[in-house]
């Protein structure tokens, strides 16, 4: 199994500047500490075990330290949006996006529990069919992820094989980082709807005896509209050049 | 015997008025109010295409992220739909301020409530859909004839203008004309 660095960081380090990312809660975290200003993870190793895990945060949390460092957290850019607090919208969401943007290259990063709360959407997505979209989930088996790591109700079921008999073109799982970071370019580039279930490591849970829950922010709640109303803005002005 | 209802509106005027307003997505879940401007979508309106979701909840998603990329896309549902989307209503145009219009049907409507206050309806679904839009905030506009799609326009200016939800309700079956 691969860590969340190496499945977020492949997608962040490969999709692309002309690409938009739609992103799960779970997903968003990460990509929010590995990105960086440029949005590209550049210089984040993806090395796989909890190890990896650590060096890799370690690495994205020393570059924000760096002389030059952008902060971490919420430079999407325009071109990454998070699906929050919204679980099970990320499928429709890029589904949207994908048919408005046909020249640009569309990466959702779903979680498994968000998605089984819209698994219709995969037939949604495969009837409209749209060429430029690459589908991914983050199989944890977990919601909560690093903080309770409650178990997600999937033992057994193969989102891949949901994916392939809703009608995607290609779905695929892969468990190995290494081979995620060589398959990325190929499948970015496939005719979609492209599905990949990908076997992910659960992150260490945090909460446990004594633990206290700190109030959510409110840029959790604020966030997906400021993300929402940059992409427009970019893809508009883009449309207008 | 059952009750039939003349109808004040048609597809015909319904597909106009989204061809006025330049509108180029339908995203739905069919609604039995509006089954004749879906079987009108179905046959192919030039300029409109017709995007079928397995629920309403992704209707809203679908719909905002065409929205996002630059499209203009109208939701059509019947009412439980939209009690149905209600969290992703939330989400996306409450909390996100993502612009929607939406054209909901007002299923289940008895027709001894035509032309009445459908506050009054005796249909629980029909009677509380005002009052729960009054509650989340989101504007209402009701559709009882087809003059009353001249209200299209306005819904775009004020989604735009406002960064959120507005919904035409349409009150009666529509013509299948």
């Amino acid at each position: 199994m691969m860590n969340m660095v190496q499945a977020c960081g492949v997608v962040a380090q490969q999709r692309g500047d002309n690409s938009i990312l739609v992103a799960t809660m779970g997903a968003m975290f990460v990509f929010d500490r590995i990105e960086g200003g440029n949005g590209a993870a550049s210089g984040v190793p993806l090395v796989g075990g909890t190890a990896g895990l650590v060096i890799g945060l370690g690495v994205a949390k020393l570059k924000t330290l760096l002389p030059g460092g952008s902060p971490p957290g919420g430079a999407t850019g325009g071109s990454r949006i998070s699906s929050v607090p919204l679980m099970g919208g990320a499928a429709g969401l890029g589904l949207g996006l994908a048919l408005a943007q046909p020249q640009r290259r569309v990466v959702i990063v779903d979680g498994d529990a968000s998605l089984l709360m819209e698994l219709g959407s995969l037939v949604t997505v495969a009837q409209a069919a749209p060429r430029n979209l690459l589908h991914a989930v983050i199989r944890n088996g977990t919601q909560f992820t690093g903080l309770a790591n409650l178990q997600s109700p999937a033992a057994g079921f193969s989102f891949a094989e949901a994916a392939r008999n809703a009608g995607y073109r290609h779905a695929e799982r892969i468990d190995d980082g290494a081979q995620w970071a060589e398959r990325f370019p190929a499948l970015l580039a496939m005719e979609g709807p492209v599905f990949v279930e990908l076997g992910v490591d659960p992150l260490p849970q945090r909460a446990g005896e004594g633990f206290a829950q700190t109030e959510m922010p409110d840029e959790q709640f604020e966030r997906m509209g400021r993300e929402a109303l940059a992409m427009q803005r970019r893809l508009l002005a883009a449309e207008a050049a | 015997m059952s009750a039939t209802a003349t109808s004040r509106i048609s597809a015909s005027a319904a597909v106009a008025a989204l061809q006025r307003n330049g509108v180029d997505h339908v995203v739905t879940v069919p609604d039995w109010v509006q089954l004749s401007l879906h079987e009108r979508l179905q046959r192919g309106v030039p300029g409109i295409r017709l995007l079928n979701t397995t629920n309403e909840n992704q209707c809203i998603t679908v719909a905002a992220g065409l929205t996002i990329g630059g499209r203009k896309p109208v939701l059509v549902m019947q009412n439980q739909g939209l009690y149905n989307g209600l969290n992703t209503l939330r989400a996306v145009c409450l909390d996100a301020h993502v612009p929607l219009v939406f054209m909901v049907g007002q299923f289940g409507r008895e027709y001894a409530n035509l032309g009445q206050d459908p506050r009054q309806s005796r249909r629980t679904m029909v009677r509380i859909m005002e009052p729960l839009l009054e509650a989340i905030g989101v504007p209402f506009v009701r559709i009882e004839t087809d003059a009353d799609f001249d209200g299209l326009e306005d819904a775009y200016a004020r989604a735009e203008r406002e960064r959120g939800a507005v919904v035409l309700l349409v009150g009666a079956p529509m013509g299948w004309c």
